[in-house]
């Protein structure tokens, strides 16, 4: 050993020789199935923590899964609380000039679910229990009873009446002495004769108009020409607005009647006048939920890969390069991703199902989004975590263990 | 294949200077001790030398130098795997699939007399056995510098005496070795010693 020359002696400045300049390692040729053993022999050993990992992953699965799906799931009841409830439904009145095969016919067009006409009959009708009560009579269009399907629950006879025959809101039947539950009898009128009880439908007070909670429907062959009072049309998307409705119900007029003018109603006006489906969906969509779960796993990925750092910077010091190891994660990963995901799967599944209205595919459908995103950050934060080890780190975290 | 260094100046402030302009030479099958006290540089030596810190004046040349191991005074390992797994690990790195590895590793560790503790798991081992297997595993990546940093430090006299034996039997292998060590059993295990204060020190041997 030689002392040349102190630093500060005008030296040139410091280097390596270019022979002795950091060399890369040679290249790394392990095979593409060790690296899989070695990876499985991580997890099996639980060097990878694969139950931890799997139980952690599983709890961000099922919690934004869950979350998800049961956003779809609210909005799937808030929407049918809002067509139940009448808040989808417009009146158009105009009345003795509203052709009744017309209004049936608005249920074929876009954004129109059901539609029926109705007008009141002036006498109302008496059957023989109650002889000295007269009930109010409505003759409605046929299109109002599968209208009813949707505001009213209505449930037709078992016995088979289908429309051939009176409707009548619970209120009514009880009023009359029928059960709840059919099969119901005919009544008797006081002037002789049988009147068939086709359905009942409900009718609650929930802030609709209230005119046919209390009432009899008696369903008449709307041939065009037949004057009507007024037209009911079930909208959906709900987006109640006098313009589009004024739009549809200029067919509506019986020929010769231009002078009467329209009036529109909200059936039920208390839920607001508005429910936009899809951009609600939309909404639900982009919470963020599924952000959060795919961050959530994306640190727990990472973590559990930098928990381990001074063990993958040794084997990286072992000659196993950068894309070897993250492809080793990458399989221990899967190892534990994998069954996460079965295990929430399930979860998922019934929170899409559990007092959902509708079909369950949405639901589902935005859970499994969220399981995905989940996986994806899981691999994502593996491969992050990977990335952040080097061969070069070992010896200062050696010191500082 | 050798490593040179000539006026070796490392800095951390300005009033930390370390090496004084160290220079010497080793080859292939050299098995030196750095010695000095501590806060001497020994660590930092090795750093230069396996190219992870540049030295702030002077310069290293590491021809035909390509691979460089480290054995550090804490063993790094998996608790879990196996010392087999340990060993072959380099061996799989290097293209040999897991039968070949196994039997290679298998023998090397027999040669460093470990064949008993194969199959038991690293956090198992003793701190002599797990130093000894570092040095195996060393071995096995086929390094051409091997870097060793206090082995024997938190070893019992009798595990210290087993990883001096198996350091000397280092000496004259296809790797030059470079130790640092206050140990000076291991400083005698080595065939000569540099004074990393740049003062010769001449051969221990």
């Amino acid at each position: 050993m030689r002392r040349r020359r102190s630093a500060d002696d005008g030296a040139p400045p410091p280097a390596y020789s270019r022979s002795a300049r950091p060399r890369r390692a040679p290249r790394d040729r392990m095979e593409p199935g060790e690296v899989v053993r070695e990876a499985w022999r991580d997890v099996s050993t639980g060097v990878a923590r694969p139950l931890l990992a799997a139980g952690v992953l599983a709890l961000i699965m099922a919690m934004s899964g869950v979350w998800a799906a049961r956003g779809v799931v609210d909005l799937s009841q808030e929407a049918r609380e809002f067509r139940t409830a009448g808040a989808s439904t417009a009146i158009m009145t105009m009345e003795m000039v509203v052709d009744g095969a017309v209004c049936d016919s608005l249920a074929t067009y876009p954004g129109i679910e059901a539609a029926g006409a109705l007008r009141p009959v002036a006498q109302g009708v008496r059957f023989a229990v109650s002889p000295s009560r007269a009930i109010p009579l409505f003759e409605v269009s046929v299109g109002f009873i599968d209208l009813l399907s949707v505001i009213g629950a209505a449930r037709a006879n078992p016995d088979g009446g289908g429309v051939s025959g009176v409707w009548l809101p619970e209120a009514t039947a009880e009023a009359l002495g029928l059960a709840p539950e059919g099969p119901w009898p005919d009544l008797a009128i006081p002037a002789g004769g049988q009147v068939r009880v086709a359905g009942l439908y409900t009718f609650p007070e929930d802030g609709r108009q209230q005119d046919l909670s209390f009432a009899v429907l008696a369903p008449v062959p709307a041939p065009d020409g037949l004057a009507l009072d007024s037209c009911w049309a079930e909208l959906w998307p709900a987006t109640y607005e006098v313009s589009r409705l004024a739009v549809a119900v200029e067919p509506l007029r019986i020929d010769g009647s231009k002078a009467v003018n329209p009036t529109f109603a909200q059936l039920n006006s208390t839920l607001g006048e508005q429910f936009d489906g899809p951009a609600r969906f939309a909404e639900v969509a982009r919470a963020p939920g599924v952000a959060l779960a795919g961050a959530a796993s994306l640190a727990a990925g990472f973590v559990l890969i930098r928990v381990r750092r001074l063990e993958l910077a040794d084997s990286r010091h072992c000659g196993l390069s950068w894309a070897t190891q993250g492809w080793t994660m990458l399989a221990e990963a899967a190892c534990w991703i994998l069954p996460a995901a079965a295990v929430a799967a399930p979860v998922v599944l019934i929170a899409a199902l559990a007092g959902n209205p509708e079909p369950p595919g949405p639901a589902a459908a935005a859970g499994a989004m969220a399981v995905v995103c989940a996986a994806a950050g899981a691999a994502v934060g593996t491969l992050l975590g990977t990335w952040t080890i080097a061969e070069r780190q070992l010896f200062q975290m050696v010191k500082n263990r | 294949m050798h490593l040179t260094c000539r006026d070796l100046v490392v800095r951390f402030r300005p009033d930390v200077e370390l090496f004084r302009g160290l220079s010497f030479d080793l080859t292939q099958g050299d098995l030196v001790s750095l010695t000095g006290p501590s806060g001497s540089g020994k660590s930092t030596l090795l750093e230069v030398l396996a190219g992870w810190r540049a030295p702030t004046a002077g310069t290293v040349s590491r021809n035909g130098v390509v691979t460089v191991a480290w054995v550090f005074q804490s063993p790094v390992g998996v608790a879990r795997r196996s010392a087999l797994d340990h060993v072959a690990l380099p061996f799989l790195v290097q293209g040999t699939r897991r039968p070949g590895a196994d039997a290679r590793a298998a023998e090397l560790l027999d040669r460093f007399g470990l064949a008993a503790v194969a199959d038991r798991p690293f956090g198992a081992l003793s701190g002599g056995e797990a130093q000894r297997l570092m040095f195996t595993r060393a071995v096995a990546k086929g390094a051409d510098l091997l870097l060793v940093d206090e082995p024997t430090a938190q070893l019992d006299p009798a595990s210290a005496a087993t990883v001096n034996r198996v350091l000397g039997e280092l000496a004259g292998t296809r790797s030059i070795v470079v130790v640092a060590s206050h140990d000076l059993a291991t400083q005698a295990a080595c065939d000569r010693t540099i004074d990393v204060r740049g003062v010769p020190a001449g051969v221990a041997t």
